[in-house]
């Protein structure tokens, strides 16, 4: 490669940094590990630069790799990654400038529930911005697969916020589960 | 769900958002309104989402992105996701990327 276009690599790798950061965080929930997975990608990508195609989805190669690199890391390591949920509330714990934020420790707290799949999943489609088709591409499955995935997903994100969010409000809180209860019959 | 029950779903929420959702009974068609202290309505849920939500069901489809984007879920997850973006990105990246840049054109110099 000259040096022009290594500079531009450079430049458009840069401006994907701050997404990357995004979804390696959503991926293991630890702001250490995740920027520690993003320079490892960002070291592969280099690499392996002459591989990937100027002018097409450069953001989406980034995402592959990235995430390929924190599937090896966690069969290197063992299962000891699977308990994204601790490592969530440790995440939660240290910023206590959010401690006002309720919904979105709700949020994250949620989200840490899901299945990884199913998080990797609504998170590409609904927050990195790819469509279904990338997001296949990124995950390395059948677009159908990824559409199911989201769409479990949301389900329970609905399921999980409901019951939490509403928890929040004192003695009504109980009430609310009563209500947010799914309605078995017509509420005539 | 199998389709006539969320048909009849779908009915409620229509039914709801006409004109008589504030009265009590009604609540209980409408599982994600919230309450405050006291029993006074704090923010009733987006009547839209669960109409979007029924007739996804009703579609027996995956949501399309528009539908996933403009509902609560799909507004929570860029929210919280979006703090991470907008975060200040350490100088490690950027120092690494002109280190590895710089590691090339040496060895390109050298060649």
């Amino acid at each position: 490669m000259t040096t022009s276009s290594n500079t531009s690599f450079k430049t458009e790798l840069l401006a994907i940094i701050p997404n990357l950061r995004a979804f390696a965080m959503s991926l293991c929930g630890d702001v250490d590990r995740a920027d520690d997975l993003v320079q490892e990608a960002l070291v592969k990508a280099w690499h392996k630069r002459d591989s990937f195609q100027m002018g097409t989805n450069l953001k989406a190669w980034m995402f592959t790799i990235l995430r390929n690199e924190f599937y090896s890391n966690m069969r290197k390591r063992g299962r000891e990654v699977s308990d994204t949920d601790g490592i969530y509330t440790a995440r939660l714990a240290g910023h206590p400038e959010q401690e006002s934020k309720l919904d979105y420790q709700d949020f994250r707290a949620a989200l840490a529930q899901l299945p990884e799949d199913q998080r990797e999943a609504i998170i590409l489609v609904g927050a990195s911005g790819f469509s279904y088709e990338e997001a296949a591409e990124v995950c390395g499955c059948a677009v159908g697969t990824v559409k199911s995935r989201v769409s479990r997903a949301r389900a329970r994100l609905s399921d999980l916020l409901d019951v939490e969010g509403s928890s929040a409000f004192g003695p009504d809180g109980i009430a609310a589960q009563v209500i947010n209860k799914p309605v078995a019959k017509s509420a005539a | 769900m199998d389709g006539s029950a969320s048909s009849e779903r779908f009915k409620r929420y229509n039914a709801a958002a006409d004109s008589s959702f504030l009265e009590a009974g009604t609540f209980f068609g409408l599982p994600r309104l919230r309450l405050l202290r006291g029993g006074t309505i704090l923010e009733i849920g987006n009547l839209m989402d669960f109409v979007m939500d029924s007739m996804e069901e009703e579609g027996k489809s995956a949501p399309s992105l528009d539908a996933l984007a403009a509902s609560r879920i799909g507004k929570r997850l860029r929210e919280a996701y979006d703090r991470i973006v907008e975060e200040p990105v350490p100088d490690r990246f950027a120092n690494l990327l002109s280190e590895l840049e710089q590691q090339e054109s040496k060895r390109g110099k050298a060649e």
